[in-house]
């Protein structure tokens, strides 16, 4: 198998000099024209191609890929992008399912519990210059404190009041989150510049951007911990025996509010996660979350509730869905599909792709 | 003693009625005026919202969609067909209507938060659409010509623009009296109550629904066309984004869910203090006044969900248990 790892300083894996041979023969300019439209512009991209393959690959791999044809390589390219996006898509979707499932509460202010993960991440590093990486764990323990105040302060009020009124708290909080973010740190978009920022795998002529593989790695190793947690260990236990029946598990000797305290706080610390390795590539400014939080609900229901395998393999469905669909119409119209997908799996799963109980 | 009560309400509601249309006559300032005719369009705007989610319990966080919907069809017929925005606004609101009708048969059938996620992405949805297509001018927005001429809509002074909005909140609450008052929508609360349960005694729930779903899109869109005349710019992202759906289910749910007085009450209260807000800490402090409705809706949730109204209820109970005047009847309320 033919495998090179190359370790560029672009973003795309292009060689500098390279890239400015490129830049000289105006090939670029071509394809990216800003007044074709971006689906005609896909076509324009696949006529310059055949000028276009000396730039853009190795040398070694060329020979490979005559073997692939141009556009198996362009959707597998897609399909590849799609599947590192659906891992921070399923990051995001993990602690907000273990919530929902084990709680039957919608946390509405998730959105901005990834950001205020990020901007903690943000301010690890400005302040003590810690790679977010190795901030990671931090961030989890202060979001895992955060979740446990905030479900002991205010969801734990809301607890034996109707749904809307747990939707006004936390989209309440979400709000008052988001715009108390805009009064302190401004609408600045802020980002760190790690080294690593910028790696890129070359396998098979496929790119592979490093921090995303990472994030993606994050998300399989963490949802694999809190398998292990919820499985073996004594309060993983409690909490799934109070995810099947609140009064049962009460009756069993559980504490039935410390137990809504850790879950919280382990769904934030998930969100932690998700947001400290968020800002290894991306930047963080106070509405940053809400987008991802709506595709983390979709990757919820699409997955089933509670479910952290559903969470991952509902993430990557989502992210592969996106990534294609805005290959090949547009990448403006990328929530609509996963709006399409969302309403399909209501209408005809509504227990999610694994089956199971709906709400 | 029913009586009395009765006819103190209506005495209230009179004066209310008088108060609102002398109100322009002593209001010299502009700015004061606008803030009235804000107020009334958003009282308006959550009347409508209420229908569908006071009264039939269905929480829509997608009413932006409609809201943009009325806006950009009366103002593409006056704009490329020459049709008097008058005529637009019932052709948009009808259109809604039926948008409603074809959106809501697989979103009602929905329960709870799926629903509100449903409405979210809808109006999502329809907005990106909105952003992106040529022929409405896409993420330009449209500017309407300044014609003013009572036939287009348009007016130089604020004064009709009042009035025609208090007419049009009188309008709509008087449609939220009649269907809380007829069959719908006995049967949307009682969907509201216990839907399974509703559905047991043999109400066709997802018919129902789509009623007061319709009903709720119709004025929607008749308020939307208001706001495109008045402002006289329209844009995809002013009025389909999340945060206007969020301001319509504040309002109802600030002044109390489920009452024909609420929203008014809720907007009263809330959109000047909106308004003084952004007017006073808009510049240095952007957000603060999305600091402030966060913070309304964060303690309704968690301390009064039965909104302002709840709460004046809740004082007139007790007033009226301690002195000692039909406790046991109260009570049993």
């Amino acid at each position: 198998m033919l495998l090179l790892i190359s370790f560029s300083p672009c973003p795309h894996g292009l060689n500098v000099n390279k890239e400015s041979k490129f830049i000289k023969n105006k090939e670029w300019d071509r394809g990216n024209n800003a007044s074709v439209p971006s689906f005609l512009s896909f076509i324009v991209n696949k006529n310059n191609f055949e000028h276009r393959k000396d730039f853009l690959l190795e040398k070694d791999i060329i020979i490979y890929f005559k073997l692939l044809k141009k556009e198996m390589r362009e959707i597998l390219q897609a399909i590849v992008n799609g599947i590192l996006l659906g891992g921070i898509y399923s990051l995001i979707a993990i602690g907000l399912s273990l919530i929902w499932g084990v709680m039957r509460i919608i946390n509405w202010a998730h959105g901005a519990m990834v950001m205020l993960s990020m901007y903690i991440t943000f301010f690890a590093y400005s302040m003590f210059k810690l790679d977010p990486l190795l901030s990671l764990p931090l961030v989890a323990v202060i979001m895992f404190v955060i979740g446990y105040l905030l479900q002991m302060v205010l969801v734990e009020r809301t607890l034996n009041s109707p749904w809307i009124s747990r939707l006004c708290a936390t989209f309440g909080l979400m709000m008052l989150l988001e715009s108390l973010a805009l009064l302190v740190w401004s609408s600045n978009w802020r980002a760190i510049p790690v080294t690593y920022g910028t790696w890129t795998f070359c396998i098979g002529g496929i790119f592979i951007s490093f921090s995303r593989f990472v994030a993606f790695s994050i998300a399989l190793l963490m949802a694999l911990a809190l398998h292990l947690f919820l499985n073996h260990t004594e309060s993983g236990k409690a909490i799934k025996a109070t995810a099947q029946d609140r009064e049962a598990a009460a009756l069993m000797g559980i504490n039935i509010n410390n137990i809504y305290r850790i879950t919280f706080g382990l769904g934030l610390a998930a969100t932690g996660v998700a947001g400290a390795s968020l800002m290894t590539f991306y930047f963080v400014f106070p509405t940053v979350g809400f987008p991802f939080a709506l595709t983390a609900y979709i990757v919820c229901v699409l997955g089933g509730l509670g479910r952290l395998n559903g969470a991952v393999l509902g993430g990557l469905i989502i992210g592969i869905a996106q990534s294609v669909s805005a290959y090949l119409i547009s990448p403006e119209y990328k929530m609509v599909v996963s709006f399409v997908i969302f309403l399909a799996v209501l209408y005809f799963k509504p227990g999610g792709i694994f089956g199971g109980v709906s709400e | 003693m029913k009586n009395k009560f009765f006819s103190y309400k209506i005495f209230f509601i009179i004066l209310v009625l008088i108060i609102s249309f002398l109100l322009p006559i002593f209001i010299k300032n502009i700015y004061i005026l606008d803030i009235a005719i804000t107020v009334l369009l958003y009282a308006y705007l959550g009347n409508a919202w209420n229908i569908v989610g006071g009264y039939c319990g269905q929480v829509s966080l997608g009413h932006a969609a409609y809201y943009g919907i009325g806006a950009y069809v009366s103002t593409i017929l006056f704009l490329k067909f020459g049709i008097l925005p008058w005529i637009g606004m019932i052709v948009g609101a009808i259109l809604a209507g039926f948008l409603a009708i074809i959106s809501g048969y697989p979103s009602l059938r929905m329960k709870g938060p799926y629903f509100v996620f449903f409405t979210i992405g809808f109006a999502e949805t329809i907005r990106i659409l909105f952003l992106n297509w040529s022929w409405v001018e896409g993420s330009r927005g449209i500017i309407i010509p300044f014609q003013d001429n009572p036939l287009n809509f348009i007016f130089f002074s604020k004064i009709p623009y009042y009035y025609i909005i208090l007419t049009f909140l009188i309008f709509g609450m008087c449609i939220t009296y009649s269907i809380s008052r007829s069959k719908i929508g006995k049967y949307s609360i009682a969907i509201r109550e216990d839907e399974t349960m509703a559905e047991a005694l043999g109400i066709n729930t997802a018919l129902y629904k789509s009623y007061t779903f319709a009903i709720s899109a119709f004025l929607m869109a008749i308020g939307g066309t208001f706001y495109a005349q008045y402002v006289l710019f329209i844009h995809p992202n002013d009025l389909m984004s999340l945060n206007n759906s969020v301001i319509f289910m504040l309002i109802a749910v600030a002044g109390g869910k489920g009452t024909l007085f609420g929203p008014l009450i809720g907007s009263i209260v809330i959109m000047p203090l909106w308004e003084y807000f952004r007017s006073t800490f808009g510049g240095r402090f952007a957000g603060l006044g999305i600091v402030f409705a966060g913070s309304i809706i964060l303690i309704i949730g968690t301390a009064a969900p039965q909104g302002i109204l709840g709460i004046l209820t809740k004082i007139r109970t007790r007033y009226s248990l301690s002195s000692k005047s039909n406790s046991i009847v109260r009570e049993e309320r």
